[in-house]
């Protein structure tokens, strides 16, 4: 078959665009990269009380129709390889910032859940949910 | 002047200009009003300076609608009237609070700006600090730093507290040294004689329990009873017109409502912001106060049609520390907030639409004069339910994006104390049952006060409001008050 320049674009184009979502992070036909399991257990170890937490995220997880797993939520979050690679050796303390920039940018734009009443940013759930899926990190 | 009515000759008639039926924050502010202008005034007070039960006991009604307090406990029946046990909770309505807003039967026929001037006199007379309420003088004032709330949804608004003035005792010895104004004590208004054409008060039968009846002539009459009690009057008064007098249109006693109270949630805050300025009182001057809430902004009011709200933050109650709260603080904690221990309860004051079902009606039981005792139909309408859901879901967005605190809501889940929204219960305070409008099929009083088709007869107090604000009302029946004082002296002028 012959490569026309077109050819090589369109799959640029298309390639960058499966990069860029969280969906791509699976890969084309495998599973999701196994750094973002590393990477859900690195998130989960930031909050110093996580027994309490799990309590939040069970009732949160409870509430959706499709469980998320703990590597989809961290590519949610990280989608892009170099995200990913940045989050994954980056101080805690950065690590944690990110989510809380997150969090506050989910309050400012409308992105709340109600947990038994509580009603609370998408992000600050879903790593609820993180400590409840790794219960044994 | 002072006179006991049962000192009266059975049959005799009392004459004067102006003629106020009820003694208390309206009545006893316009006899003041009115004071030493040279008009006399005669106010007719049910009770005495004391309560007493027989007087109270004519307050006794029942209640068929929305659970209400009862209506013999709900207000007071001597001289001062429900002054004698209000809280002093004061501020004014808000402006877009006059408006034709969407649902509000076309709003007040007059606007804040009218009514500014007999808010300051108001002030006056409930005994305030200066008429002020910028949430920001007031913590400049006392040093205190207001949380950063303030948004689209929501800010902060200032209160002031009256003492409070029991108008009854700080008016007393004003009213009796008056040359023009006499206080009658135990005079029951019975009946509003119309001339045979109805558009004409003649004269009011008024009675003492277990004393003479007797009756007044006037050139003008007010009613000042009561929120309940001024429509109660109209409707038994059915002599000419069966239906009773200005109801012509089946309007009187319709539109009641109250301020809906209830706890809609509970706030666990981040330490990292002082609460106090919400928590406490900040005492101004002699025994007046001032405390900040929150509030829904004027904006979110206009882009969601949204009624009057505010909340407070009150002290938890028997719901004490959610049991979230553990995970909740850990997830705030991971925001780099610092939860405070403190699940505070979030206190909803909320206005209610005026709704034609919610009525003050005639029951079949009379009380010791003789007259029909109210049936209350309070109904609340059903929108306010997803107001409240989307107002405490406003409240927890901008606590979120201030990083204030999460809020639990007890609007969205069915996990909740027994006695949180959407239980809720009325502030002992009743508007709107001959409410002001310019259009007779919407309302009893003209802008005047004045009711419709009769030519001399005015209704004082918190049944003339159009809408309720959530603002408690005492501060606006004195500006009303005052206002018609003002009305009844350029009309005799």
């Amino acid at each position: 078959m012959k490569t026309t320049r077109r050819h090589v674009l369109g799959v640029l184009v298309l390639g960058s665009g499966w990069l860029g979502s969280s969906a791509g992070c699976r890969g084309p036909n495998g599973p999701m990269h196994p750094e973002y399991r590393m990477l859900a257990e690195r998130l989960v170890r930031l909050p110093k009380e996580r027994r309490s937490l799990r309590s939040i995220g069970l009732w949160y997880l409870a509430s959706l129709s499709e469980r998320p797993a703990a590597d989809q939520i961290a590519a949610e979050w990280f989608p892009t390889e170099a995200e990913r690679r940045r989050a994954l050796t980056e101080l805690p303390l950065r690590l944690a910032e990110r989510i809380r920039d997150r969090t506050l940018d989910d309050y400012r734009h409308d992105r709340v859940v109600i947990v038994r009443g509580w009603l609370l940013s998408e992000t600050e759930a879903r790593f609820a949910a993180l400590t409840a899926l790794l219960r044994r990190v | 002047m002072l006179t006991d009515s049962r000192t009266l000759r059975d049959g005799s008639e009392l004459t004067a200009d102006v003629c106020i039926a009820g003694g208390g924050a309206a009545g006893i502010t316009l006899a003041r009003a009115l004071g030493g202008s040279g008009l006399s005034v005669l106010l007719l007070e049910s009770g005495g300076f004391l309560p007493d039960e027989a007087t109270q006991a004519l307050y006794v009604g029942s209640s068929i609608g929305q659970d209400y307090w009862a209506l013999d406990t709900s207000r007071l029946r001597f001289f001062g009237g429900s002054t004698n046990h209000w809280t002093g909770w004061c501020r004014p309505l808000d402006p877009i609070d006059f408006e034709a807003r969407p649902g509000m039967l076309g709003g007040w026929p007059v606007s804040y700006q009218e009514l500014l001037p007999y808010y300051r006199e108001a002030q006056k007379d409930c005994e305030l600090a200066e008429f002020d309420y910028r949430p920001n003088l007031w913590a400049e004032r006392y040093r205190t730093r207001l949380i950063p709330l303030d948004d689209a949804s929501w800010e902060t608004i200032a209160w002031q507290f009256s003492t409070p003035t029991h108008f009854g005792e700080r008016y007393r010895q004003e009213l009796v040294a008056s040359d023009d104004v006499q206080l009658l004590l135990y005079a029951n208004l019975t009946q509003i004689e119309l001339a045979r054409a109805a558009g004409h008060v003649e004269r009011w039968r008024v009675r003492c329990l277990n004393g003479p009846n007797f009756s007044v002539a006037a050139r003008s009459y007010v009613l000042a009873l009561g929120g309940l009690e001024n429509p109660r009057m109209l409707l038994a008064s059915n002599g000419v017109e069966p239906r009773g007098v200005g109801n012509r249109l089946d309007t009187v006693g319709r539109y009641f409502s109250d301020h809906p109270h209830s706890k809609v949630g509970q706030i666990l805050p981040n330490s990292v912001h002082d609460l106090r300025p919400y928590t406490d009182i900040y005492r101004e001057g002699a025994g007046t106060y001032v405390r900040f809430s929150w509030a829904l902004t004027e904006a979110l009011r206009r882009e969601l049609g949204m009624p009057g709200m505010s909340v407070t933050l009150d002290p938890p109650g028997a719901e004490g520390y959610p049991e979230e709260g553990p995970g909740v603080e850990s997830l705030m904690e991971q925001v780099g907030a610092r939860p405070g221990k403190t699940a505070w309860s979030l206190f909803l004051r909320a206005e209610q639409a005026p709704n034609p079902k919610s009525r003050v009606k005639l029951g079949r039981s009379r009380d010791a004069l003789g007259m029909p005792r109210i049936e209350l139909d309070w109904r609340v309408p059903t929108p306010l339910d997803q107001q409240v859901r989307e107002a405490v879901r406003r409240l927890a967005l901008s606590a979120g994006q201030a990083s204030i605190g999460r809020v639990l809501s007890f609007a969205h889940t069915d996990k909740k104390p027994v006695d949180a929204w959407p239980i809720l219960w009325g502030g002992h305070h009743h508007l709107g049952a001959t409410r002001m409008s310019e259009d007779p099929k919407y309302g009893v009083v003209d802008r005047n006060c004045k009711v419709h088709g009769v030519d001399n007869l005015y209704c004082a107090g918190s049944s003339t409001f159009a809408t309720a604000g959530y603002a408690n009302p005492t501060l606006t029946i004195c500006a009303l008050a005052r206002r018609l004082g003002k009305h009844l002296l350029e009309q005799y002028a």
